[in-house]
């Protein structure tokens, strides 16, 4: 054969040389895709890499699967499974709501997997800004390790015992192994405490709008005080000063304050609020990201009402018991929406079926749930310039309010000023016309935490930490849950991909 | 074995309009004689004598005697099967003797098989060959569905009985996990590769409530009319398909267009109408069940708008469809031309869907320097275009379609309400009729295959060939969804405009070389270079928001929202060089060696070249000279064959660590950045997957041929799997393709045909094909990954995605289902298995193999007979022993949905409660074996000897899937669903599918 292709070498050549113009060269074109070591040269490449860790953050906020699920089986949030057939989504919203998810969950799943593609982003980023050699890029490496400490946070606070894993590439013959909440903990520790000297301070000069969007010094303070105050649960160990003095940082700095108006924290022109410590930005003009959650919690009928140019979808309401925890002059109560509906001129809004005005009463069945059940929580204001069906609001993750509540309740857990505790929570009362409270106990400060932050996603937490979760009870909820519930299992499909992942015990 | 079809078919016409002839009374004469064997000189019986021109015919007696009554001057045509047929002119004789010579043609006929021809005779490797005149009749759109049912060893599924979907064709099992099963296809000598052009027909992207757009593949081959095709073979050994190198593994079919013929200009016209109805529906509640189950559950809060409304009613049709083939072709001695233009229309049995189909062809053969010189064109074009209907069959999804909403819609709801709008619920539960007649969904693809051939005899026994081929093909989509829809009404209307281009383009010399060095001693080989190089380009625009529902796709720049603008380029290349030798000694001992080295772009940097060789051997017994010469056994052949082939049917840039830009952004200080991310680890060392395939079999012809067949038993390993792993978290890259384990696949196949009669009048014949393959994962581990399982294929419906049905297992076979093993229903509530027995069931310990798709065997049955005028033929078609996951019941018979969503009748019998879950269980999987009735055609050949313009004239009735049984409670067992991105489509998960259609047809072909 061999002489055949000598022979035939000489006839080919020709014609292969006019046909096709590099005939052995077997590598392949990219076509407008760009490899690690070419990119990175610009501070906009490297933000561009970091745009996608950030984007993946928006799981905590943007009202989709990771976010129902850090929500749901609280006594905040429900999603009835309708009458009509929307919302059953074969139960998996309902074994949330009622404790009884199994590691099947797909939402679990897609909680789990959220979360870790921000963690896997960081460590690519990490990795391939290691590897560039363009220098002095410590600032950028600090901020993703913040992110992903943040990442972290949120899968010890659901999942408990995960791996710890930094590097970008899993080697297949070394799969991670799950490390316990406690070294989870440190690890997010020391991670923020590693970053914090080299990210910039929201307090000095104009970081505030260049920044906005990324993590700042104040911000990686903000997670630590989270995170300390939540240290009896993850670690069995208390860890009140530490928090006060992460709280105190951030409060220090002066970089934050509570505007006068609590809604504006949650109109579409949010971004300025001088409140928001961390957000993820909402910019669906631009595909970057959307707010739904007009779309998922409003009646079909408040299309009228809020002039939509897309019909809602009925699915996201609270419990009845939520509503009343405000007073009739609370600022805040004025989000809800339940009784008789109308329109923006004052007329009644029609039902779907059958004739009529709309009423919205409290939950009935939440398995075969009629269109009015359940009052709705408009927390992001309708946005009147609508991107498809999606608001600009922007949603903060950590407000200054969470900040000077987390400070107080850490006062009052470790015995420190309770004075100080109360004016701090007063602070947060009044700017939304609430009564101002003559003493402050744990209890009211559980109770200020649900009201300022209903949907923001610190309930569970809240509710895990001051011993409810498990014991809370409303109509549809007779029975305690086992301790285990406290944790949400590893889904099985991530135990199938890595068997030396530990399923949490009770599952 | 079409060889004897066409043969005998040639003859029965032949005879047949013979015997119409009117003659002028000339005088007749008694003439007698006796027919024997040439060689053994024993008398044959049975031989069909004619006087040419007459119906006065007879038969030879036992002894081969004959007597007849024949004009002096007239002439007498012999016949016999086996043997080949004698004119004798009867020259004033009254005694005729006749020796009949064994028909050897069949044995000598030509079979195209990669880079060239062989002998039948001569062929060492396992080859099926499909000749015209045995391929399915019908409405046919897809050329793959032409040799459904008719080859051991090669499973035809088509996706869905959507018009015009793509076949899916298999031979001897699959070899891989996740880089494509199909076969290589070569028309004409230019390897197709099959678009990826799935991927870009999903306009709602992955996931999300806009799955509802047909995801099945385009099918490559609808650009080829079928009834252009003159041939199909099907290499299934290495030794037939290593001449492919990395391309063969999967085996090869290559397709021979028709050329024209010597002779004066033939033109022919075929057309055949036929009329389509949905072969079975599902039985879902009626309105008076529905509310009859409200009031026994005491339930109060749904809705009856007092209509009954049966929704499958309203969305499946009669579908008309029809065809119409001009062909013209003739010939000099020099130049054979054949020119054809086609159209077939066909409409979808869901209203609202259809496909049209425009076919040209052009074939031009010419000889030059006294024939030194042979110039091959062929081009052929097409314009596909197709109305698909809102549905998937995609894996994975929750949302509705068309199908899906018209068995769950409350059957409560008149079509319109009483203003005359469509009745609707919600924006996920649409009207289906309003989903059908609102939401378009249109595809056109232009193609063109055309190469010119150009062999030059140099010397002697040595030519050169140069092959110079093209392909293009051109997929534009174009979809919409109205504001006036509830899906598209919360969107302001939503359309998409996409296009995509795949073009490819191939060069091959080839040296070949044909020596007779003396009587026993036969040379041919062949040496090549090839070099083909593969585009793949597109766009994509999404739009959304607009003012009204007239602009549409037509005008995206109406729209006030751009949700996505994308485009994309790829390319590969594939270079390779070749050689194939053929050794043929004293007719007795055959020869063939194969070697190709193929050089792929995709392969990882350290593994661009793979050396793919092959060897066989045949051994043709009844040759020798020991071997008894009796009609009993009249050929019989052995052959071994042993080789490496490759599969590389990933996609492109695999090995390499790219970063790719995103179309989202995420806004940083005020400005949207475009979010950049790393898209996949590299992975030097990517290769091919490597298929080691042993064959041996037998090839055979009892009673002169009267029986004939082959029989063959292989084994495949396939090793560096192309699997596709998923990286546990935290990983940025969720996929990553390595080369690892192995796949076995080994069976046995029987193809055996006879003629059960043979007289003149009367013909019955038979053709049987049987296989049985055996798949088993060997393993799915190397050094570096290391698996024990890896489970795949999403479950669909609400509640099940991100559940995975099967799983690959070593030591199962491919298609295990996994899952908890249902055990019975207890108080309303499903039971499982605790098979860990550790007391209590949980899903992470207690599942188990519940199932398994491959069948234990497949076989097919062509019966043709052929009485005077008439041919009656029919094929059957079975499967054993395959089960199938009935996912659309897993999703729609459960109580709990109601009221919301209606169920199927079937859940009113199961005792699972009100308020009982339905979970993924072996309770969903059944046994999927069937028969079918394929296709069955009754046709009547006119005499034309009258008429002197006409040559051939013929009318036919067809019927299509006639019957089907079956155990399986749902549409059809014969399922494939598609998925999206690269992997192998499963079998038997019936989820949501086209349903196929039972088709009558009458057809009629004339030629002039």
């Amino acid at each position: 054969m061999k002489t055949f292709i000598s022979k035939k070498k000489s006839i080919i050549l020709g014609l292969l040389v006019a046909f096709c113009g590099s005939c052995t060269d077997l590598d392949e074109e990219l076509y407008g895709r760009v490899t690690p070591e070419s990119f990175y040269q610009t501070d906009v490449e490297v933000l561009s890499a970091m745009a996608g860790v950030y984007s993946a953050m928006s799981f905590a906020g943007n009202g989709g699967n990771g976010w129902r699920v850090i929500h749901l089986g609280t006594d905040e949030f429900l999603i009835p499974s309708r009458s009509d057939g929307r919302w059953g989504d074969g139960g998996v919203w309902l074994e949330l709501a009622n404790h009884t998810w199994t590691p099947q969950n797909n939402r679990i799943l897609s909680a789990w997997r959220e979360v870790f593609t921000v963690i896997g982003r960081a460590n690519a980023v990490l990795e391939n800004l290691g590897n560039t050699p363009r220098e002095g890029l410590e600032d950028e490496k600090a901020e993703m390790r913040a992110v992903r400490a943040y990442a972290y946070f949120y899968a010890m606070d659901l999942f408990g015992n995960v791996p710890l894993v930094t590097q970008s590439r899993i080697d297949p013959k070394n799969l991670p192994k799950t490390n316990s909440r406690a070294e989870v903990f440190d690890f997010v520790v020391s991670e923020l405490n590693a970053a914090i000297p080299n990210l910039p301070s929201v307090g000095t000069g104009n970081n505030r709008n260049n920044y906005y969007g990324r993590i700042t010094k104040e911000a990686a303070y903000s997670i630590l005080a989270i995170t300390y105050l939540n240290g009896q649960v993850y670690t069995g160990k208390s860890s009140w000063q530490e928090s006060i003095a992460a709280s105190d940082m951030v409060i220090n700095s002066g970089g934050y304050s509570l505007p006068l108006n609590f809604l504006d924290n949650f109109v579409a022109n949010n971004h300025t609020s001088p409140e928001f410590i961390y957000a993820i930005t909402v910019d669906p003009g631009r595909n970057g990201g959307a707010n739904n959650f007009v779309l998922r919690g409003t009646h079909d009928s408040h299309r009228f009402k809020y002039n939509l140019p897309f019909t809602p979808q009925n699915g996201f309401t609270v419990l009845e018991m939520a509503y009343d925890r405000y007073e009739d002059q609370d600022v805040r109560k004025s989000l809800f929406l339940l009784g008789p509906q109308t329109d923006a001129n004052g007329r009644p809004l029609p039902r779907n079926t059958g004739a009529g005005q709309l009423v919205l009463v409290p939950h009935q069945n939440i398995t075969n749930s009629a269109e009015n059940e359940g009052y709705r929580l408009v927390k992001w204001q309708p946005d009147p310039s609508w991107v498809g069906q999606s608001g600009n609001n922007d949603v903060a993750l950590i407000r200054f309010a969470e900040i000077l509540l987390t400070k107080a309740e850490a006062l009052l857990r470790s015995g420190g000023s309770a004075a100080e505790a109360l004016r701090l929570v007063n602070r947060v009362r009044t700017r939304s016309n609430a009564t101002p409270l003559a003493t402050v106990t744990l209890t009211d400060i559980y109770d200020e935490r649900a009201r300022e932050l209903i949907w923001e996603g610190s309930r569970r937490r809240d509710m895990i930490r001051f011993g409810t979760f498990l014991t809370w009870d409303w109509r549809f909820r007779t029975t305690d849950s086992p301790k285990f519930r406290e944790l949400f299992p590893v889904p099985i499909i991530e135990l199938n991909a890595n068997p030396n992942l530990t399923q949490n015990p009770g599952y | 074995m079409d060889r004897f079809y066409s043969r005998r078919m040639g003859k029965v016409l032949l005879m047949l309009m013979l015997c119409l002839l009117q003659i002028s009374a000339l005088a007749q004469s008694a003439v007698t004689g006796k027919v024997t064997a040439a060689g053994s000189g024993e008398g044959l019986p049975g031989v069909s004598v004619v006087v040419k021109g007459t119906t006065i015919g007879t038969a030879t007696a036992v002894d081969g005697s004959y007597s007849i009554e024949a004009p002096a001057n007239g002439t007498l045509v012999f016949s016999y099967i086996g043997y080949n047929s004698q004119e004798v002119a009867v020259g004033n004789r009254t005694v005729v003797n006749v020796q009949l010579a064994t028909d050897t043609k069949a044995l000598d006929e030509v079979v195209v098989v990669g880079y060239g021809t062989q002998k039948r005779g001569d062929i060492t490797g396992a080859i099926t060959s499909v000749g015209a005149e045995e391929f399915n009749k019908g409405v046919v759109v897809s050329p793959q569905q032409l040799i459904q049912g008719k080859a051991a060893g090669v499973n035809v599924t088509p996706s869905s009985g959507r018009p015009g979907g793509a076949s899916t064709i298999r031979i001897r099992g699959g070899t891989s996990i996740s880089a494509g099963n199909d076969p290589l296809y070569v028309v004409d000598g230019v390897p197709l590769q099959l678009s990826n052009a799935a991927r870009q027909s999903n306009i709602g992207g992955s996931g999300g409530q806009l799955m509802i757009f047909n995801q099945e593949p385009v099918n490559p081959l609808n650009s080829i009319n079928p009834s252009d095709i003159e041939s199909m073979e099907i290499l299934k050994d290495a030794s037939a398909t290593a001449i492919y190198g990395s391309r063969g593994a999967n085996g090869v079919i290559i397709i021979t267009t028709k050329k024209g013929k010597q002779g004066s200009i033939s033109t022919s016209y075929d057309t055949y109408f036929g009329v389509s109805k949905v072969a079975k529906t599902l039985e879902v509640l009626s309105a008076d069940e529905y509310r009859q189950f409200m009031k026994d559950n005491n339930i109060t809060n749904f809705t009856d708008k007092g209509a009954s409304t049966d929704w499958q009613d309203q969305i499946f049709r009669t579908a008309y469809s029809q065809n119409h083939n001009l062909s013209v072709s003739g010939g000099t001695e020099n130049t054979l031309y054949r020119a054809s233009v086609g159209y077939i229309s066909q409409q979808g049995i869901i209203i609202s869907s259809g496909i049209d189909n425009f076919t040209g062809r052009v074939n031009i053969n010419h000889k030059a320097l006294n024939d030194k010189l042979s110039i091959d064109l062929n081009l052929g074009g097409a314009v596909v275009e197709e109305d698909n209907a809102p549905i998937s069959s995609a894996l994975g999804g929750e949302g509705g379609n068309i199908l899906k909403d018209a068995l769950r819609f409350n059957p409560t709801y008149p079509v319109y309400d009483e203003k005359g709008n469509y009745s609707q619920i919600n924006q996920f539960i649409i009207n289906p009729v309003s989903y059908a007649e609102q939401i378009e969904d249109m595809r056109t693809t232009r193609r063109n295959l055309g190469n010119i051939s150009t062999t030059y005899n140099i010397w002697g026994p040595v030519s050169v060939n140069v092959n110079l081929g093209y392909t293009y093909e051109n997929i534009k989509g174009n979809a919409y969804v109205p504001r006036a829809n509830p899906l598209g009404q919360g969107l302001g209307g939503l359309a998409n405009a996409q296009a995509s281009e795949h073009w490819s383009k191939l060069l091959e010399t080839t040296l070949i070389f044909k020596k007779e060095i003396n009587a026993n001693n036969h040379i041919d080989a062949i040496g090549g270079y090839s070099y083909q190089y593969f585009v793949d380009e597109g766009y994509r625009t999404r739009v959304s928001n607009f003012v009204s529902d007239e602009f549409k796709y037509y005008n995206i720049g109406a729209a006030s929202q751009r949700d996505a603008i994308t485009s994309y380029q790829e390319s590969s290349k594939l270079i390779s060089f070749y050689g194939r030798v053929n050794y043929n000694l004293l007719d007795r001992y055959l020869v063939t060696l194969t070697v190709r080295r193929d050089g792929s772009s995709r392969f990882g940097a350290d593994n661009k070249w793979g050396v793919f060789p092959s060897g066989s051997v045949a051994w043709r017994v009844s040759n020798e000279s020991f071997f008894p010469k009796t009609d009993l056994v009249s050929d019989l052949k052995f052959r071994v064959s042993y080789g490496i082939t490759g599969n590389q049917e990933i996609g492109n840039l695999l090995s390499l660590p790219t970063l790719g830009a995103t179309s989202s952004t995420y806004n940083i200080g005020g400005n949207a950045i475009t979010i950049v991310s790393p898209e996949r680890y590299a992975n030097p060392d990517l290769k091919w997957e490597e298929t080691a395939q042993f064959n041996v079999g037998a090839d055979f012809q009892f009673f002169k041929g009267r029986v004939y067949g082959s029989l063959d038993y292989y084994k495949k390993n396939t090793t560096d799997l192309l699997l596709s792993f998923n990286i546990p978290s935290p990983s940025v890259v969720t996929t990553q393709l390595a080369n690892v384990g192995e796949v076995e696949n080994k069976g046995v196949e029987l193809a055996l045909g006879g003629y059960v009669f043979d007289k003149t009048d009367f013909q019955w014949k038979v053709d049987l094909n049987w296989s049985a393959n055996r798949n088993e994962v060997i393993s799915l581990s190397n050094e570096q990954w290391s698996t024990k399982i890896l489970q795949n294929y999403e479950l669909s419906g609400f509640g099940f995605t991100g559940i995975n049905s099967q799983a690959i297992i070593p030591g199962q076979p491919l298609g295990t289902f996994y899952g908890p093993k249902y055990i019975g229903t207890e108080n309303g509530v499903e039971q499982y298995e605790d098979v860990s027995g550790n007391g209590r069931f949980s899903l992470t310990e207690d599942v188990t193999i519940i199932g398994n798709t491959q069948p234990d065997f497949t076989f097919g049955v062509t019966n043709t007979f052929n009485y005077k005028r008439f041919d009656l033929s029919f094929m059957l078609r079975g499967s054993k022993g395959n089960d199938v996951l009935n996912n659309t019941a897993l999703d729609l018979q459960r109580k709990n949905i109601l009221p919301g969503q209606n169920i199927l009748r079937a859940a009113l019998e199961d005792e699972v409660g009100y308020k009982g879950d339905v979970r993924y269980s072996s309770r969903w999987i059944e046994d999927g074996s069937f028969i079918r009735l394929d296709n069955m055609t009754l046709g009547y050949n006119f005499n034309t000897a009258k008429v002197s313009i006409l040559k051939n004239a013929r009318v036919y009735v067809t019927g299509q899937n006639l019957f089907l049984i079956t155990n399986y409670s749902g549409l059809d067992p014969e399922v494939i669903s598609s998925i999206s991105g690269i992997g192998e489509s499963p079998r038997g998960i019936d989820y949501m599918t086209y349903p196929r259609a039972r088709t009558y047809m009458v057809g009629a072909s004339i030629t002039f």
